[in-house]
């Protein structure tokens, strides 16, 4: 194109525009040039090219306006976008064009009074308003249909830059009038304003709307609803269905007429019939899903459509549905099929819809065919994802997919086989005994992955299951080497699912392999002790250890880490941070979803089906904070990248465990380090022995504690019979209790306590007397803990 | 900033039912329209959205509808005939209309101007884009959206109008252009009243490893091209109509009719239209393929075979003509050299692409290709395997045997020429190997 900018950068494109306006000044100014018609021409397509360029052509208005009385109708066309693009910025100019605006206006050609008329209701400048207005008004009962449907959308435009005339002019009830037009074009352009209007639902609006929506013009507009054209038919349909019919017989006699329109071939359309068809029989879950059935065919035709913008939404569409009735498209499986060049896009959404419709009678066929998909680079971590949602919904098929996930398991493609290890951990969690089906498959390769999860999966199935593979202590050896150089890395958080997961796997296998595996956890837990800085990793290693090294040690770990039912325990899954994981994994967030479900099928045909999110959550008047865009974007990646969105989650819920199990693991820690070289079981001791003691001990300690409830003489007698000291005697009433009590360390310390409890002042005392302060306050605080616990 | 900008932020207003701007950008990112309609959009968003196209464009990772990431918009796009039509929403809407109306916008642009080179036209034309987009929408609401009666309103450039530069302008509103029957022109006349019918339909399928039919659907259109005086009515019969599922009609055809006695009734549109569209062999009986196919694959250390036989079956003794099979080979591929019993075949090395060019079916048997794939690592064991599509046309063949019975005129009293074709072409002919 000859004047093309060529430089695209800012600093150049303001230099060109400097010029060029000075040049295209000069050339307006000419005379000479402008009275060729050709050149007139070329000149002013020239400023409209430069406008859409986005060069800011506002300097050149007034010599514009100078031309605007022009006869031809393609320079008018040009000059008069000109000047309602640059009207706001021109103000005070912008009066000067009004003349030859009102004066196209009374031409005898319809369609330049329609210009002057699109161009006077865009201008956009309040001062302007009384000239624009009468205009407008006149327009609206100007013989040509032509204009009319121009005025209309004008009354239109003033809702939005002159509200008071709007209401002044009463448009809206002109609107309601115009809307039986006898022309298609004006009555559909009535429709889509007042739809517009309508759905404005601040003010008066709404009130007027259930007076003036009445049956009879919905009758009419449906009795003449192929005559408009199918834009304006989808504004008809909108508009009926805002009309609630008063009766049952009513909406019959609507669905009926409408019913033709189901097979049209604007899809819009037709969905726009669905959507009145679904609100209609939002109550009558017969009548819905009757629907629903009837628009099992057109669906399919959108998604075989060939185009694959049609074909994504359609499949939202299909998705919605799957979820309000099951099955509809059970049958149809095939049609999801990827075609080799369909884009990602549509491949995922495709995968999303086989996985809902999966059952016993069609998983065969979709498995074979989501086999042949897995070597896609682009999706086959999700094709394999879904292979495993297959499986767990349906058990019958493990031998297939073990068969499939063995060949996968032997791909370059690192996502792919990760997801493969991942999918085989989350089946085996929800059916631990399916194992022999899969576990040969660990055994056969080395494999190396790359992502944490991958690794820890790797990880859980050699622990888990580590009995059945014979070379198990080995595949974890190789973990257990890099432990110790991974936790003196600057930054040894991304380990921490690792380590979990492996202190874990070899602790239990540790029960069934001892002597092979022995060494092996041996380091593990001296690397990490030794190595870790404080943190969930070296808690749980040092309860580990704790636990083994009490006397009975082996046997308790043995209860907790490897129980005798397959599955893991409770304590063992909060270790891994997965509690949640196997809850998840069918569900899929039920729970969260049930809610907006809801919500999204009362809109249903609209932007909240292909989002999956109620339209609240992603629209809202556009005079909005930072926040709501954040919010908002937030909303768009959740719905339509779905797989991420359980990623988060599950990473989220990981994190949140891994906080909890931190504390919990702390807790553990804490109370094992208390108690641990403290005090021996009910140590014997006579009252004499225990008098003398008292004399001969200095006091060592003293501690009080305000009493919330009564004293209860033979609970706490209770109480301390249940702990670990021994009580030597006990005497008093509720009012005045007194307590002799005994206890002897691991070192043999003794130490004395002389307890209280007075009921009047509310406060319990304890007096301890030993060599060893230290022991002695904390035997205090043990007593007393005990007692008020 | 941007004049309107400024307008935007004090005229904001939240709850529009429709488009609130169109831009049309040219395949390299420039805008050519920025047309707003009731609330501007800035045209970042436009960038923005060309920016993600153009990220995307090799990943084809891209959803149809953007939502932006500098204010709450949502930006619907459309690209065909390199260009690039993007329409903003800020609300809520039917999600379907959006993407709808920029296939239809692109469709009329196509009417106009003439699809070949249609980008270049309307970049140099872009006075009649201006023109076009005002008769289109106005308001943001779909306005005249016939082809035809765009054409009418203004009138397209001539072979010499391109260079020309010049636009003809046209004062005379057409008397039609909202009569009730908006898609036909009411005073046609013409010294040879002609109709033609074509059926048109797409074979598609995908055949798996084994050679045998995974999936497989015909999308079948009939089209008219009509040159009658007058206001016509047509009557159309079709043998075995119950070939045809899930029917959809252009809207001059009396739809009652259709639905109640199984006959075609319309008056149609001056000029080409698609009278129908359909779907068939997916519901009841499968439809035999046209071509069968007998693919094989074996891979060896660095290096894979690939035999590929096809053969013409039930065409009805209708030749298979033009076939030609595109491979879309491993993305590993060094080194391809194949052998046909019939036709050439080439191999694009840096696309990774391979043309098996036939020519006409033999009636009888078949023609078979044997090739040999050098990967690029002599030890690797390949992974990927090709994908074979199949392009064909069998002429005079409606592979769902749909056949025309009868064609009647009333209404006028001329004698009008009846001709009537059937096409059968290979769309999405998919071999698995």
């Amino acid at each position: 194109m000859a004047y093309r900018a060529e430089e695209k950068d800012s600093k150049s494109a303001v230099q060109i525009t400097k010029g060029e306006v000075t040049a295209i000044r000069a050339i307006l100014k000419d005379s000479e040039i402008m009275r060729n018609p050709k050149q007139r021409q070329h000149t002013f397509s020239r400023v409209m090219f430069y406008v859409s360029q986005g060069i800011n052509m506002s300097p050149l208005f007034s010599d514009m306006i100078i031309h605007a009385a022009t006869k031809d109708f393609v320079e008018k066309k040009l000059i008069y976008q000109y000047l309602t693009y640059y009207a706001p910025s021109n103000e005070d100019k912008a009066l000067l064009c009004i003349n030859t605006f009102q004066k196209d206006f009374q031409s005898n050609n319809p369609q330049i009074r329609g210009l002057a008329l699109k161009s006077l209701s865009s201008l956009r400048v309040q001062s302007l308003n009384e000239y624009i207005i009468p205009c407008i008004t006149a327009g609206l009962t100007d013989m040509s249909p032509y204009v009319r449907s121009v005025a209309v959308i004008a009354c239109l435009k003033t809702f939005y830059f002159a509200r008071d005339f709007f209401d002044e002019q009463k448009y809206l009830e002109k609107l309601f009038e115009m809307a039986r037009d006898s022309d298609p074009t004006v009555s559909g352009n009535c429709i889509s304003a007042l739809n517009e209007l309508l759905g404005f639902t601040t003010s008066a609006p709404t009130t007027l709307s259930s007076q003036h929506i009445t049956k009879s013009l919905i009758i009419y507009l449906l009795g003449r609803l192929d005559s408009y054209n199918e834009w304006h038919m989808q504004a008809v349909l909108r508009f009926v269905k805002r009309y609630k019919p008063t009766s049952e017989d009513e909406m019959f006699d609507i669905m009926n007429l409408l019913d033709i329109y189901f097979r049209s071939n604007n899809a819009g359309l037709v969905i726009a019939v669905a959507e009145i068809f679904l609100e209609y029989s939002s109550t009558d879950s017969q009548l819905s899903n009757a629907v629903i059935k009837r628009l099992v065919d057109p669906l399919i035709t959108m998604v075989i459509s060939g185009n694959p913008e049609v074909a994504f939404v359609a499949i939202k569409f299909i998705l919605s549905f799957e979820h309000r009735l099951p099955g509809s498209f059970v049958k149809h499986h095939q049609v999801f099929y990827f075609k080799w060049n369909d884009p990602v896009y549509l491949k995922q959404a495709k995968l999303t819809i086989l996985r809902e419709i999966v059952n016993e009678q069609n998983w065969r066929p979709i498995l074979q065919e989501l086999e042949q998909y897995s070597i896609d680079a682009l999706v086959g971590a999700q094709v394999i994802d879904t292979i495993g949602f297959v499986g767990i919904k349906i058990p019958d098929s493990f031998g297939v997919i073990s068969r499939i996930i063995t060949d996968t398991l032997q791909f370059e493609q690192q996502s792919t086989t990760s997801a493969a290890i991942i999918t085989v951990r989350d089946i085996l969690r929800r059916y631990p005994s399916a194992y022999p089906q899969f576990i040969p498959l660990i055994g056969q390769h080395f494999y190396s992955f790359e992502t944490n999860e991958a690794k820890c999966a790797l990880i859980f199935l050699i622990g888990h299951f580590g009995e059945h593979i014979p070379s198990s202590p080995y595949l974890l050896e190789p973990f257990v080497e890099r432990v110790a150089d991974e936790l003196s890395e600057a930054n040894p958080l991304p380990f921490v699912d690792i380590h979990i997961s492996l202190l874990n796997a070899t602790t239990r296998l540790f029960f069934f392999r001892p002597k092979e595996v022995q060494p092996l956890l041996g380091k593990l837990l001296g690397d990490i002790i030794s190595t870790a800085a404080q943190g969930v990793v070296r808690d749980s290693a040092l309860v580990v250890y704790r636990m083994l090294s009490q006397p009975d040690g082996y046997a308790k770990t043995q209860s907790v880490f490897a129980p005798d039912s397959i599955a893991e325990s409770r304590f063992q899954r909060m270790l891994s941070g997965e509690e949640e994981g196997v809850a998840l994994i069918g569900a899929s967030f039920a729970e969260e979803e049930a809610g907006t479900q809801d919500e999204v099928w009362r809109e249903w045909g609209s932007l909240s089906t292909v989002y999956n999110h109620p339209e609240d959550y992603f629209t809202r008047p556009p005079v909005l904070s930072v926040l709501f865009n954040r919010q908002l974007r937030q909303a768009e990646k959740e719905a339509t990248v779905r797989r991420e969105h359980e990623e988060r989650a599950k990473r989220e819920q990981a994190e949140k465990d891994r906080v909890e199990q931190e504390e919990l693991a702390r807790r553990l820690a804490e109370q094992a380090l208390v108690s641990e070289p403290q005090f021996l079981r009910k140590a014997a001791c006579s009252p004499q022995d225990f008098q003398r003691l008292w004399k001969e001990l200095p006091e060592a300690a003293s501690e009080e504690l305000p009493l919330s409830d009564p004293i209860d003489v033979a609970e706490w007698k209770g109480k301390v019979d249940r702990s670990e000291f021994t009580l030597i005697a006990c005497g008093g009433n509720a009012q005045n209790l007194k307590m002799f009590i005994y206890g002897k360390s691991s070192s043999a310390d003794v130490v004395l306590a002389d307890v209280r409890g007075n009921g009047q002042t509310e406060m319990l005392t304890c007096t301890v007397h030993s060599k060893n302060e230290d022991l002695a306050s904390q035997f205090a605080m043990s007593i007393l803990t005990i007692l008020t616990d | 900033m941007h004049p309107l900008d400024s307008w935007h932020k004090e005229y904001s207003y939240g709850f529009r039912e429709m488009i609130d701007s169109i831009f049309i950008l040219s395949g390299q990112g420039d805008i050519i329209i920025d047309r707003p309609f009731a609330q501007t959009s800035p045209r970042s968003l436009a960038e923005e959205c060309y920016k993600l196209i153009k990220e995307n464009k090799e990943s084809n990772l891209l959803k149809p509808v953007l939502s932006s990431e500098q204010e709450p918009a949502y930006m619907f796009h459309y690209e065909k005939h390199n260009l690039i039509y993007i329409a903003i929403t800020r609300t809520e809407g039917p999600a379907l209309l959006f993407s709808k109306f920029l296939e239809h916008l692109d469709l009329v642009l196509c009417d106009f101007f003439g699809e070949e080179g249609l980008g270049e036209k309307v970049r140099s034309q872009f006075v009649y884009l201006y023109m076009i987009m005002d008769e289109l929408i106005d308001g943001g609401f779909p306005n005249i959206t016939e082809p035809n009666m765009i054409k009418e309103l203004l009138n397209p450039p001539g072979p010499s109008g391109h260079s020309a530069g010049t636009v003809i302008s046209k004062t005379e509103l057409p008397p039609t252009l909202t009569s009730s029957l908006y898609w036909r022109k009411g005073t046609v006349l013409y010294v040879n009243n002609e109709i033609f019918i074509d059926i048109n339909e797409t074979m598609n399928a995908i055949f798996g490893r084994d050679g045998v039919i995974i999936t497989s659907f015909i999308n079948g259109e009939v089209l008219c091209c009509s040159k009658l005086s007058g206001v016509p009515t047509i009557l159309l019969n079709y043998d075995n109509v119950m070939v045809m599922e899930d029917v959809s009609v252009h809207p001059c055809v009396k739809y009652l009719e259709w639905v109640n006695k199984k006959h075609v009734m319309f008056v149609p549109p001056d000029g080409n239209f698609t009278l129908m569209k359909y779907r068939a062999g997916t519901a009841s009986a499968a439809v035999p393929p046209p071509i069968s196919v007998r693919p094989s694959f074996t891979f060896s250390k660095g290096s894979a075979r690939f035999e590929l036989a096809i053969a013409a079956r039930n065409t009805g003794s209708k030749a298979v003509e033009q076939c030609f099979i595109d491979f879309s080979m491993p993305s590993t591929s060094r080194q391809i050299n194949a052998t046909a019993t019939q036709g050439a075949f080439t191999y694009d090395s840096n696309k990774k692409t391979a043309r098996w060019t036939v020519g006409t079916l033999p009636m009888q048997g078949e023609v078979v290709l044997t090739g040999n794939i050098d990967f690029e690592d002599r030890d690797a064991y390949c992974e990927e395997r090709p994908i074979a599509t199949i392009s064909f046309r069998v002429p005079m063949y409606a592979v769902s045997g749909l056949k025309i019975r009868s064609l009647t005129l009333s209404g006028p009293t001329y004698k009008m020429f009846k001709g009537m074709r059937c096409l059968t072409i290979g769309g999405n002919y998919e071999v698995r190997m």
